[in-house]
């Protein structure tokens, strides 16, 4: 994505102080680039404490290289940042540990997430990694809706969980590959156990 | 509208994403999920870090299950299936709603075990009985079995449960320490050779019940003459280790009558106007002093001037040391 295409927010220039206006750049994995407010930063507490340690001047914002995430792709970062723009001076909301988690899903989150899993997948771990606490709350509540109403079988196709019987025979096979010499001593162990010696050394 | 894929890999995302989908799903769900596996049953159970309660309700027909805390969850088990004890489905309350959960070969021990383990339930703070028609059928032991490992703390049983069944129970769980019984006076020979940490009668009992108690906090309502014989007994030595004793006032007269009363014949220091409400002191044959402390009712009744005006005291015998 172009510069002049990044998600930017029309702003009062006269009625803002300079260093409100101040917009960051960004660039994903997949090299594209994001224009972002400082606002719209603070949603997300990786990436205000980021610029803050950088302490970044306008001149330095448009003269030095964007800031690079490397673990979020440009398509992921797009829906993250326009999320944070939408939202953009709401107050973030702290955890008081309460189940079930109230979370109301906006419409404009609602149409923002309407999204393959695939990219909903990522939109979570991006809004993990960057610590944007309700964008994380509204989409695994997205999630979460996915288990309305189903049976453990459908669960277990839903969230792909295997079965314990699965679990076991994975660990094993996990267990073997790792460490072949290990079953051998464990069978070496055995077969002494049987032959009734105390001590395996 | 883009097609939404049919499955999400939810235990690919990290910890704290995961937790929060679990953490925003609804009672029902999670104990849909929690059946899923073992490994889904521990990441539900990662979400009640702090210990819960529950309650356990016996009605006729159904046992329910109240899990308390930071989670409100209801489910039940037929009284039919906990007699046979074969593989059964377990009830979900949704307000009026019943849901039925079913997995294959669970019993209803297995269901109780997965309920308290699921929701983290360390205690059960009190086993209530409504209605029991007869232990003739159901057997208490069969509950017994059902809530064995956790500890009960409080029986309650209704006026719709026979004396005779309250001593069935209290055979068959003599840990529990507190106790909330509608007995009727001449009905106690059960409970007076345990000792309890509290008991809490719903109807009077004769004053001669309450000096056979041996029970470090008792909570019964009681006339003037009654809670004055029983001070006297308590000064005679009855009782020797209560050192504290607690009135909340139930009459509409001004309450230095209600002192004449109590104090009537005993040798007492008072009364002091504390924060805890009006005291008196008294001692016992052995030197062991004791505080009564009068509290106002906490709610008022209007009687009808046709009324009988009541004399009621509650009497709390507490604050004794041991």
């Amino acid at each position: 994505m172009s510069v002049e295409n990044a998600p930017v927010v029309d702003v009062d220039e006269a009625a803002i102080p300079v260093e409100k206006k101040m917009y960051y750049r960004f660039e994903s994995n997949d090299k594209k680039e994001f224009r972002v407010s400082e606002l719209a930063i603070q949603q997300s507490e990786t990436l205000n404490r980021l610029v803050e340690a950088m302490g970044y001047t306008s001149e330095d914002v448009e003269n030095k290289p964007a800031i690079a995430i490397e673990n979020i792709d440009g398509k992921t970062l797009k829906l993250v940042f326009q999320w944070c723009e939408h939202h953009k001076g709401e107050a973030i909301p702290v955890d008081d540990g309460s189940v079930p988690k109230i979370v109301e899903i906006p419409e404009f989150d609602a149409k923002l997430m309407d999204i393959d899993n695939g990219l909903l997948f990522k939109l979570i771990w991006a809004a993990d990694y960057l610590n944007i606490v309700q964008l994380l709350n509204v989409s695994c509540k997205k999630v979460a809706n996915m288990a309305q109403g189903k049976t453990p079988a459908q669960l277990r196709r839903v969230y792909l969980l295997p079965s314990d019987e699965e679990d076991e025979a994975a660990k094993r096979a996990a267990q073997e590959a790792q460490d072949p010499r290990a079953r051998e001593v464990e069978e070496e162990f055995e077969e002494r156990k049987r032959q009734g010696g105390n001590s395996f050394f | 509208m883009v097609p939404v894929t049919p499955s999400f890999p939810l235990f690919k995302l990290p910890y704290l994403a995961w937790s929060n989908v679990l953490g925003s799903m609804n009672q029902l769900d999670l104990i849909q999920l929690s059946l899923c596996c073992k490994n889904m049953k521990y990441a539900v159970r990662s979400l009640f870090r702090k210990p819960n309660e529950c309650c356990i309700e016996y009605e006729e027909g159904q046992l329910i299950i109240f899990v308390s805390g930071a989670l409100s969850v209801a489910v039940g088990l037929q009284l039919c299936d906990l007699l046979h004890s074969g593989p059964c489905t377990m009830r979900f309350h949704e307000g009026r709603t019943i849901k039925l959960l079913g997995v294959e070969n669970f019993r209803p021990k297995n269901w109780f075990d997965h309920i308290v383990g699921v929701f983290n339930v360390q205690r059960i703070s009190s086993l209530s009985f409504k209605i029991i028609p007869s232990f003739e059928l159901i057997d208490p032991r069969i509950l017994r079995n059902l809530t064995e490992g956790l500890e009960i703390s409080q029986l309650n049983t209704s006026t719709n449960v026979r004396t005779y069944n309250i001593g069935l129970l209290l055979d068959t769980f003599p840990n529990i320490q507190n106790l909330r019984l509608s007995l009727k006076p001449g009905s106690l020979p059960q409970i007076v050779e345990r000792k309890y940490n509290s008991i809490y009668f719903v109807f009077s009992i004769s004053v001669n019940e309450i000096l056979s108690l041996k029970a470090k906090f008792i909570s019964v309502p009681v006339y003037d003459y009654e809670f004055n014989k029983v001070l006297k007994k308590w000064v005679e030595g009855w009782h020797p280790l209560l050192t504290g004793m607690k009135l909340r006032l139930q009459r509409w007269e001004e309450p230095t009558t209600v002192f004449e009363g109590v104090f009537d014949g005993i040798d007492h220091q008072g009364p002091l106007i504390t924060e805890k409400g009006i005291q008196f002191t008294i001692k016992n044959s052995k030197g062991i002093s004791a505080t009564i402390t009068f509290n106002k009712p906490t709610k008022v009744v209007v009687l009808a001037p046709n009324q009988v005006k009541t004399t009621d005291v509650d009497m709390l015998v507490a604050d004794h040391q041991l």
